[in-house]
C-alpha cells in the first residue's frame, strides 16, 4: 500500500507560477504595452453572444412524448430520473473511493473500508428505490431525463478526481463532499415535490433523505479530520 | 552528436513490441512538468499521426506496399498511443490547446531560424504569426471561460500577444497554396522541416475539429470553428511545400526520417528521465523503420537511399524561447498577406478572391475578436488586475457600510 499522501501541499516541482521565471514575466508584461489588443470591447462581448445564441436555442432535452404519466407529474418524474442517475453514479464514485482507500490507506479520523462499503450499498439501495418509484408512477426508468442529464454534466469532474490514480483518499473525499451536498439538497427538493404531486411517495423519499443527511455528516467529519495537520497520520501507524 | 539516418540502425522491426500496459503509461504532471516536455509530447503525437495518415493514403493507392505499410503502421499506432497517453486527464481541452499553440509557435520559430531555404523560411514566419495570434485568442478564452491564466501552461517561455489578427488570416484556398521545394536540390533538413510542420498543423486542425463541439460556450465553439479553418489553411500551405512528384517510397522514407529526426531532438533536450527513456526507445524504433523502408526503396526503385538521406543531421530542433525573434518578425511582417504562392507585404495587395472570401466569412461575427475584445495578458488573468475603489458598485459600498455600522 502507498503511504497516505495527504501532504501534496509540500515543496515540490510546481512550474505554473510566474515567479519561476521573473525575468520572463517582465518581458511578457512589457510586450503587452507594445502589442496591445487589436479589437475593442471586453468580457461583455462573450455575455452578449451567450444571450444571442440562447434566444435561438432549443431546450437541451425534454421528457418522452408517449407516457402514461400525467403531465402534471412530469416534473416529479424528471427529478426522480435525476436521483436515479445521481445515485447510480454515486455508487460508482464510492467504488472508486474504496480503491483509493486500498491504494493509500486511511488517516486518523478518516473512513474505514466498512464505512465506505456501507455508503456505497446505501447509494445503490437509493438507486433501486428510485427505479421502483419511477415504475410505480408509470414512468420508464431507462429514460435520461433533462434534470438527470444536467446533474451528470454538472458533476462529471467529481469522477475525474476520484478515478485519477494520482489523487489520494483525502483529496477524493473533498470531491465527494461536492456530490453529497448536491445530493442532500436534491433529495430534500424531491421530497417536497412529491408531497404535492405524489404524496404516496413522500415517506420513502424522506427516509432516503435522512440517510443522505447521515452520508453528508460522515463525509464532512472525515474531510475535517483530514484537513487538520496534527491528525494527518496513518491509521496503520497505530495512531 | 549528429544523427546518421542510415548508419544508426536502431531496432529491427521484428523486435518492436508493446503491451497494453506499456502504451498507457503513468502521465506527466500538468503542474510539475516543464512546459517543453508537454510541447514535445504534443508535437510527437502530431508527427506520428501524420505518418499514420500518409501510410493509409499510400495503402489505398499502392496495393503492392500494403503489407509493409500495415506492419510499420501498427507499430507506429502504438508509439503514438504511448506518447499521447502521457498527457494527464486534469489538463482540460482548452489548456491542451494552449500547449498546441505553444508547439506551433516555438517549433515553427526554431525551424524558421534554421531553415536554409529563404522561401521556405518566409512561409514558416508567415504561418508563425498566425499561430501566435491563435495563442492570444485562446489565452483570452481560457481566462474568460475557465478563469485561468494560460501562462500556467506556457511557463513564461512564450508570449501571449496579438499576432496577425485571426480575422484577417482567412484567405481564398488558392492563396494558401505555395511553390513546392525542388526535390533534387533541396537539403534533407528542409524537407524534414516541412514535414514536421505538416504533422504539427494537421494534428492541430484535427484536434480542434474534435474538441470544438465539446464546448458549451457559444464563443468558444465559434472560436474553435474559426481557428480550425485557419489550421486547414496552414496544412494546405505546408503540405504544398512538399514536392508532389516525390515517389511514394521517397515520401515514406522522408516520413520515417522525419520521425527519427524529431525523436532524436526530443532525446537531446528532454529533462524528464522517464519521458526521455520513451524518446530513446522511439528513436531506436524509428531508425529501424528507416532501415526497413530504405530496403524497400532499394528493392522497388533500384535507387540508393543515400540519394534521399544523404547528409547527417548535425543539430536537433531547439526547444527554447524565441521571444525576440518572434517579436522582430511581428514588427516586420504582421501586415503581410498572400497572393497565390507568393507573399505580399501589404494586405491591400491580396487578390480580390481573398478579400471577398474574408469579407463573407467575417460578415456576421468575428469570433476571435469577441473572445479577446480589449484583452491583454496579465499574470493571474484580467480579473487579477486590482479594481479601483470607484469601480465598486455604489450598492455594494452602501451594503458594506451598513454591515460595518450594524456590527459596531
Amino acid at each position: 500500500m502507498k503511504v497516505q499522501n495527504t501532504n501534496s501541499a509540500q515543496p515540490g516541482d510546481n512550474h505554473t507560477g510566474i515567479e519561476l521565471h521573473p525575468e520572463y514575466a517582465v518581458e511578457m508584461l512589457n510586450g503587452t504595452k507594445e502589442f496591445g489588443p487589436t479589437s475593442g470591447g471586453g468580457p461583455e462581448l462573450l455575455a452578449r453572444n451567450r444571450v444571442r445564441v440562447a434566444a435561438m436555442s432549443a431546450p437541451m432535452g425534454t421528457m418522452p412524448a408517449a407516457s402514461t404519466v400525467p403531465t402534471a407529474q412530469l416534473p416529479l418524474l424528471d427529478k426522480l430520473g435525476a436521483r436515479l442517475q445521481f445515485e447510480r453514479m454515486g455508487t460508482r464514485l464510492y467504488e472508486a473511493l474504496i480503491s483509493k482507500l486500498e491504494a493509500y490507506g486511511t488517516f486518523s479520523g478518516g473512513p474505514s473500508r466498512e464505512d465506505l462499503v456501507e455508503i456505497r450499498d446505501e447509494e445503490h439501495g437509493h438507486m433501486q428505490l428510485v427505479h421502483g418509484l419511477i415504475v410505480r408512477l408509470g414512468g420508464d426508468p431507462t429514460v435520461v431525463t433533462p434534470c438527470a442529464n444536467l446533474q451528470a454534466v454538472a458533476s462529471r469532474g467529481i469522477g475525474d478526481v476520484l478515478m485519477d490514480p494520482r489523487t489520494t483518499l483525502l483529496e477524493c473525499l473533498d470531491a465527494i463532499l461536492v456530490a453529497e451536498l448536491t445530493d442532500h439538497e436534491s433529495w430534500e427538493v424531491l421530497a417536497k415535490l412529491a408531497a404535492t404531486l405524489a404524496p404516496e411517495l413522500e415517506a420513502e423519499l424522506r427516509q432516503a433523505e435522512q440517510t443522505e443527511t447521515e452520508h453528508l455528516d460522515k463525509v464532512r467529519g472525515w474531510t475535517a479530520a483530514g484537513s487538520l495537520p496534527a491528525k494527518r497520520k496513518k491509521r496503520a501507524d497505530g495512531d | 552528436m549528429a544523427l546518421h539516418l542510415l548508419k544508426d540502425r536502431g531496432v529491427v522491426i521484428e523486435k518492436q513490441h508493446f503491451t497494453w500496459r506499456e502504451i498507457s503509461p503513468p502521465t506527466i504532471s500538468k503542474l510539475d512538468c516543464d512546459a517543453w516536455t508537454r510541447v514535445r509530447i504534443i508535437l510527437m503525437n502530431g508527427i506520428e499521426s501524420n505518418s499514420a495518415r500518409f501510410s493509409h493514403a499510400a495503402a489505398r493507392l499502392y496495393g503492392g506496399l500494403q503489407e509493409p505499410l500495415a506492419v510499420i503502421r501498427r507499430i507506429e499506432q502504438h508509439q503514438q498511443t504511448m506518447v499521447n497517453w502521457l498527457l494527464p486527464a486534469d489538463q482540460t481541452p482548452l489548456e491542451t490547446t494552449i500547449g498546441f499553440e505553444q508547439v506551433a509557435i516555438e517549433v515553427t520559430a526554431a525551424l524558421a531560424l534554421e531553415e536554409p531555404d529563404e522561401y521556405l523560411a518566409a512561409m514558416y514566419r508567415f504561418g508563425l504569426l498566425e499561430d501566435f495570434d491563435h495563442m492570444y485568442r485562446f489565452g483570452a478564452l481560457l481566462d474568460r471561460i475557465e478563469g485561468k491564466d494560460a501562462n500556467s501552461i506556457l511557463q513564461g517561455y512564450t508570449d501571449i500577444l496579438p499576432g496577425r489578427p485571426t480575422a484577417v488570416e482567412h484567405r481564398h484556398p488558392l492563396d494558401d497554396l505555395r511553390h513546392p521545394y525542388d526535390r533534387k536540390a533541396t537539403a534533407l533538413l528542409s524537407k524534414l522541416h516541412a514535414l514536421t510542420l505538416v504533422g504539427g498543423e494537421h494534428q492541430t486542425h484535427d484536434y480542434y475539429m474534435t474538441i470544438g463541439p465539446m464546448f458549451a460556450d457559444p464563443t468558444a465553439r465559434q472560436l474553435y470553428a474559426e481557428i480550425a479553418s485557419v489550421e486547414e489553411q496552414h496544412v494546405t500551405q505546408y503540405e504544398s511545400l512538399c514536392h508532389p512528384k516525390e515517389s511514394i517510397l521517397e515520401k515514406w522514407l522522408l516520413h520515417e526520417a522525419c520521425e527519427a529526426y524529431n525523436y532524436w531532438s526530443c532525446v537531446e533536450s528532454e529533462t524528464d528521465a522517464r519521458v526521455k527513456a520513451i524518446w530513446e526507445r522511439m528513436l531506436e524504433y524509428e531508425l529501424g523503420h528507416v532501415q526497413a523502408v530504405a530496403a524497400l526503396f532499394e528493392q522497388h526503385e533500384k535507387r540508393d537511399p543515400a540519394e534521399i538521406l544523404d547528409a547527417a543531421l548535425p543539430e536537433p530542433i531547439e526547444y527554447a524561447p524565441h521571444r525576440e525573434f518572434i517579436r522582430e518578425v511581428l514588427r516586420r511582417e504582421v501586415g503581410f498577406g498572400a497572393s497565390g504562392a507568393e507573399l505580399v507585404t501589404k494586405r491591400e495587395d491580396e487578390p480580390e478572391r481573398t478579400r471577398k472570401y474574408r469579407a463573407h466569412v467575417n460578415q456576421d461575427d468575428q469570433p476571435s475578436n469577441i473572445a479577446s475584445g480589449g484583452w491583454s495578458w496579465q499574470p493571474g488573468g484580467e480579473l487579477a488586475v486590482p479594481v479601483a475603489p470607484a469601480a465598486v458598485p455604489p450598492s455594494r459600498k452602501t451594503h458594506e457600510h451598513t454591515s460595518r455600522k450594524a456590527s459596531s
